[in-house]
């Protein structure tokens, strides 16, 4: 059945979820997903190409997350069309995006959260089983190794002696449940003992290939990682150029990680010249092959809550 | 790639003998190959077992590989005639041939029948695929189909 299906349009397979409940199950679930968006951009490269913006909007205390095409934003800045929203009475943190699909938190830290993957394009959702405790880190990304959907937390909960940290790994899948891996090595980097917040990016970025899929923290000074295949941790060094004067930049405080053009880039502001400057690492893991990409100038610089690009 | 003289024997679950040029078969279905080419076939002795295919389906599946073996250069346009026309047959025979074809991995004719069932479904409003394919149980409660009803009323 799953050949069958797959051949068809996503647009038809909105439709098919409500032929019966064993054909819900096969197109919601991920690797169908998967499987269908490979075969579709095989077939028609051009599907890889429309990028669009989610983001949250919080309106007082619930909200909803949005997501328009980035062709119809640059049409039409003042009202770009909105292709998708999706909304209930609830809490949501973006955690991030590949192929296409949104992953986020929905519900309280206190009374349990889901993570879901959202299809913005057909509306599926696909929800992982709960997960409580406040979320101080986590990432979503695609290993592509396992070939399967992966998202992180570390998480800290108010236990009887004091806050307890724990670190979970999610794989998305019908049988797949939390599952408890190594917490972040702490030591390594010198942390405030109470975890608070260190770093300005709490959603990792995840970085993506054949050979090596990692999500990807700026802490301190350094460039934290988890690898989704292997699960380890490891780190290396932000661009740290002799040009730049310590005491005018302060990575801890604005420096983000983005993926741009296959490669991991590190984006901060400069503080006395208000420029922001992009660095590309050119061989991911090599912090020699930090270059100097780009310095943008004069932009309000302020980045409140970071819009989650949805990567195809 | 066995002789094209040579005859291998397919036993259907009604247990009647068909005897199919061994090259067409070895063309056309992975198993069959791989039981030639590893040698468990003896061609004095063996009938192939297919307790899963009945006579009927197993005599179209071997009109199949005959037909493309034998016309395999005919144009495209005249092939899929003949596909179309093969495979004008009821659901249910249709999913006689899908198994059999899948048993077998006869990966064309696999590949033929999605193709036609995609067809079958493509556009089609859920009542109507439900008729096609024969789901008389869909799994729904009846609140839950309720519910699909309500909020997608032109997918019915």
């Amino acid at each position: 059945m799953m050949e069958i299906l797959l051949r068809l349009p996503a647009r038809t397979l909105v439709s098919l979820r409500s032929v019966c409940r064993s054909w819900r199950n096969l197109i919601s679930s991920p690797d169908f997903t998967r499987n269908h968006l490979r075969r579709s951009c095989l077939r028609d490269p051009s599907l890889i190409t429309p990028p669009r913006i989610a983001y949250c909007n919080h309106d007082g205390f619930y909200g909803g997350i949005q997501s328009f095409s980035m062709q119809s934003m640059l049409d039409n800045p003042s009202d770009p069309t909105k292709v998708a929203s999706i909304s209930s009475e609830t809490y949501y943190k973006i955690v991030g995006s590949c192929d296409g699909l949104l992953c986020f938190f929905d519900g309280f830290a206190s009374c349990g959260m889901h993570a879901i993957l959202w299809n913005p394009c057909t509306g599926f959702t696909f929800e992982s089983p709960e997960i409580s405790g406040q979320v101080l880190f986590c990432g979503f990304g695609y290993d592509y190794l396992s070939d399967s959907y992966k998202i992180y937390a570390a998480t800290k909960k108010q236990g009887p002696s004091g806050f307890e940290s724990s670190t979970k790994f999610y794989t998305f899948g019908q049988t797949s449940s939390w599952r408890k891996i190594d917490d972040i090595p702490v030591a390594l980097f010198s942390f405030p003992s109470d975890n608070s917040c260190w770093t300005d990016n709490t959603e990792g970025e995840f970085f993506g290939s054949s050979r090596l899929c990692t999500l990807n923290w700026c802490v301190n000074q350094v460039v934290l990682y988890f690898d989704l295949t292997k699960e380890i941790y490891g780190h290396f060094s932000l661009p740290l150029g002799s040009e730049i004067d310590l005491d005018h930049y302060s990575p801890r405080r604005c420096t983000h990680l983005y993926v741009l053009r296959n490669c991991l880039s590190a984006c901060y502001e400069h503080k006395r010249t208000r420029e922001w400057i992009v660095w590309q690492m050119k061989e991911y893991g090599d912090a020699q092959s930090w270059t100097k990409l780009a310095i943008i100038q004069n932009c309000c610089a302020f980045i409140k809550s970071k819009p989650q690009s949805i990567d195809s | 790639m066995g002789s094209p003289l040579k005859k291998i024997m397919l036993c259907s679950s009604e247990k009647e003998i068909f005897s199919v040029e061994e090259q067409v078969m070895v063309q056309h279905s992975v198993i069959i190959n791989n039981m030639i080419e590893d040698g468990s076939y003896n061609y004095e002795e063996s009938k192939i077992p297919l307790d899963c295919v009945d006579s009927k389906t197993l005599k179209k599946v071997i009109d199949y590989c005959t037909y493309h073996t034998h016309h395999h250069n005919d144009n495209q346009e005249d092939l899929e005639a003949w596909d179309a026309q093969f495979l004008n047959v009821d659901s249910n025979g249709l999913y006689d041939l899908l198994m059999a074809a899948n048993y077998l991995e006869i990966r064309n004719l696999l590949d033929l029948i999605y193709r036609t069932i995609k067809n079958m479904i493509k556009g089609k409003k859920i009542d109507e695929i439900r008729r096609i394919l024969n789901i008389k149980d869909h799994g729904f409660t009846p609140e839950e189909e309720e519910q699909n009803r309500k909020e997608y009323p032109h997918f019915y």
